[in-house]
């Protein structure tokens, strides 16, 4: 069941003197379904933020429907189970994370009892215990980060839009921000974020949708998308000598050879099993073994390309030349 | 509930500004020195210190709901949290209503304590304090309900800098109204006339809610006129304000 849908939303800007519009969103599809993660990944101005402003009916598209929970439009009641973090956190600067939550909790209709346990929780949650009576304009950008985590999350929301989470934040938080969006997705929370590390996508994302050239340029299912590896691998090895070990020998090729290590690609069967027993027989070694997958970062860039050139869309064969290219 | 959450909060976001305290010691000072140093006769210099304190507290008054008001527009504006507040389930109306509630709550506060010193100064200088007086402070609280309106709706439709300009430009002239209607009366021809005296109509009066030399020379004031101008200022700014909340309703929060 889709949480969260979007037909054909366009959305333009007035700009300049003269108030031209320059289109943005120009008849966006987007299909959320319940208890999923939706990465929305887009190059810089694509519209991602853009797009969640509208949802929120903070914008107002120029045409077009918005369906969140079976419900056209985001009004109070849809607000209440939406939870949202903007680009900039919005956090009033003079206030500390305790009384920001409160505000917040209240503003969602929550009970005293309630806000303070759950502003106690969060601010734990997001490891800000020891800064929590201090006031957000002495926070650095990473902990207003943390902080808007917790607001976006006050409410206990059903559907989260996630504008750019990671942002700012160090290892430790983005770690630990991995592991929360896992446990809210276990939670069976609905999650739609944008970023631009697609490591972080990759790590919690089910499908991922790209936004270029206003609408939806790729949408991809990243279980299919590791599911069907290339079947090669990458094998880099040490101590042996080129001229005894040929990659052609085991329908490779290869990639970089110097000072006795080597990179070769090949296919990932009997082959590497044969380059393997061979490296050790020649008193080599292998370093690693890695297999060769699609990278979202190549579809990413693939799909971005396309829509700048005002291409239409690939053929299902060059699709997934591309998926696999390394 | 949640208007009431939101006029809390804003009232209490103000009580943090410094430049609050920085305009009430200002204006303590300003009234304590017109005692001190005024070198008339007692009898003038009572009637001075009354004029210019109870001048000190509307002018004041109405700076700081300019200058706090629309600084607490520009900050939400600027940091996103305008845009944070209304993706929680609150109506944009709700949020008008609070921020309205907070920034009169604000200025009442800020009215009665510097009353409070007035009416200590005024006692000092050997005077009592008249209903005259307390009625000329009510007047002045009523003032800053129709000020803060206008801040509202001015800082809703344009930027919170070019809001605080038209809302001066509306309380000058809003002081100066009642000499549009003279004027409308005088000129020539139905147009321009037309125009005076809808322009009377539309600005608020805000000299009607000026009973300073009322005060000041303990002349009576007319039966009903303190109802009369109450009912005035409440409509006026509701009026205001509702129009605020069409505007905010329509506005695009990017
Ligand atoms: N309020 C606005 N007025 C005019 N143009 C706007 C406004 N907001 C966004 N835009 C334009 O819309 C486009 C999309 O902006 P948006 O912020 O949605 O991009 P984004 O995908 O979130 O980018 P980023 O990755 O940099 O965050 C940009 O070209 C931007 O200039
Ligand atoms: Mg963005």
């Amino acid at each position: 069941m889709a949480i969260l849908e979007l037909h054909a939303v366009q959305k333009s800007f007035r700009s300049g003197f003269l108030g031209i519009r320059t289109p943005v969103l120009k008849g966006l599809d987007l299909s959320v379904e319940a208890g999923e993660v939706y990465g929305f990944l887009g190059h810089n101005g694509a519209g991602k933020s853009t797009t969640m402003k509208v949802i929120l009916g903070l914008l107002k598209p120029d045409a077009g429907r918005i369906v969140v929970f079976g419900k056209e439009g985001a009004g109070r009641e849809t607000r209440a189970r939406i939870g949202y973090l903007g680009e900039e956190v919005g956090l009033y600067p003079h206030v500390n994370a305790v009384e920001a939550l409160t505000l917040v909790g209240e503003l969602c209709g929550m009970s005293r009892s309630q806000t303070r346990t759950r502003a106690h929780d969060l601010i734990e949650q997001v490891g800000l215990s020891d800064k929590r009576a201090v006031k957000i304009k002495h926070y650095s950008k990473g902990m207003r980060q943390r902080l808007g985590i917790a607001t976006a999350l006050m409410n206990d929301p059903e559907l989260l839009l996630l504008d750019e989470p990671y942002s700012g934040l160090d290892p430790i938080g983005r770690k630990h921000l991995r592991e929360l969006l896992v446990d809210l997705k276990r939670q069976g929370k609905t999650i739609l974020m944008s970023s631009h590390i697609v490591p972080d996508v990759e790590a919690v994302c089910d499908r991922v949708g790209i936004l270029s050239g206003g609408k939806l340029a790729r949408l991809m299912n990243l279980h299919e998308v590791y599911a069907g590896e290339t079947g090669e691998v990458e094998v880099t090895i040490a101590g042996v000598d080129r001229r005894r070990l040929q990659a052609v020998d085991y329908g490779g090729t290869e990639l970089f050879s110097k000072e006795g290590l080597m990179i070769l690609r090949c296919a990932g069967d009997r082959k590497l099993q044969n380059l393997i027993a061979d490296v050790y027989s020649s008193q080599g070694h292998v370093i690693e073994v890695k297999p060769l997958r699609t990278r979202l970062e190549d579809v990413f860039v693939d799909a971005v390309r396309e829509a700048r050139a005002g291409e239409a869309p690939r053929g299902a064969n060059e699709r997934e030349a591309a998926l696999t290219r390394r | 509930m949640r208007v009431v959450t939101l006029a809390k909060f804003t009232l209490k976001s103000y009580l943090q500004e410094k430049i609050l305290l920085v305009v009430m010691l200002f204006a303590a000072l300003l009234m304590l020195s017109s005692y001190v140093l005024s070198p008339l006769a007692v009898g003038a210099q009572q009637k001075i210190v009354v004029d210019i304190g109870l001048a000190a507290i509307s002018i004041f008054a109405v700076s700081l709901i300019v200058l706090l008001g629309a600084g607490s527009f520009h900050l939400e504006k600027e940091r996103g949290i305008l845009r944070a507040l209304l993706a929680k389930p609150i109506s944009r109306v709700e949020f008008v209503l609070g921020k309205y509630a907070g920034t009169v709550a604000m200025v009442s506060i800020v009215v009665v304590l510097m009353a409070s010193v007035h009416m200590l100064v005024i006692t000092l200088s050997g005077s009592d304090v008249t209903d005259n007086m307390l009625t000329a402070v009510y007047l002045t609280l009523l003032e800053g309900a129709i000020v803060t309106a206008l801040l509202t709706l001015f800082a809703s439709f344009s930027s919170p800098v070019l809001g605080s300009f038209f809302t001066i430009s509306c309380v000058v002239a809003g002081h100066f109204s009642s000499d549009l209607l003279t004027f409308a009366e005088r000129m020539g021809g139905t147009t321009p006339k037309i125009v005076a005296a809808g322009a009377y109509y539309l600005l608020p009066n805000l000299e009607l809610l000026n009973v300073r030399s009322e005060a000041v020379h303990g002349l009576a004031l007319p039966e009903g006129f303190v109802l009369g101008v109450t009912f005035y200022a409440v409509a006026y700014a509701a009026v205001v304000l509702y129009l605020a909340t069409l505007v905010f309703r329509a506005k695009e929060v990017s």
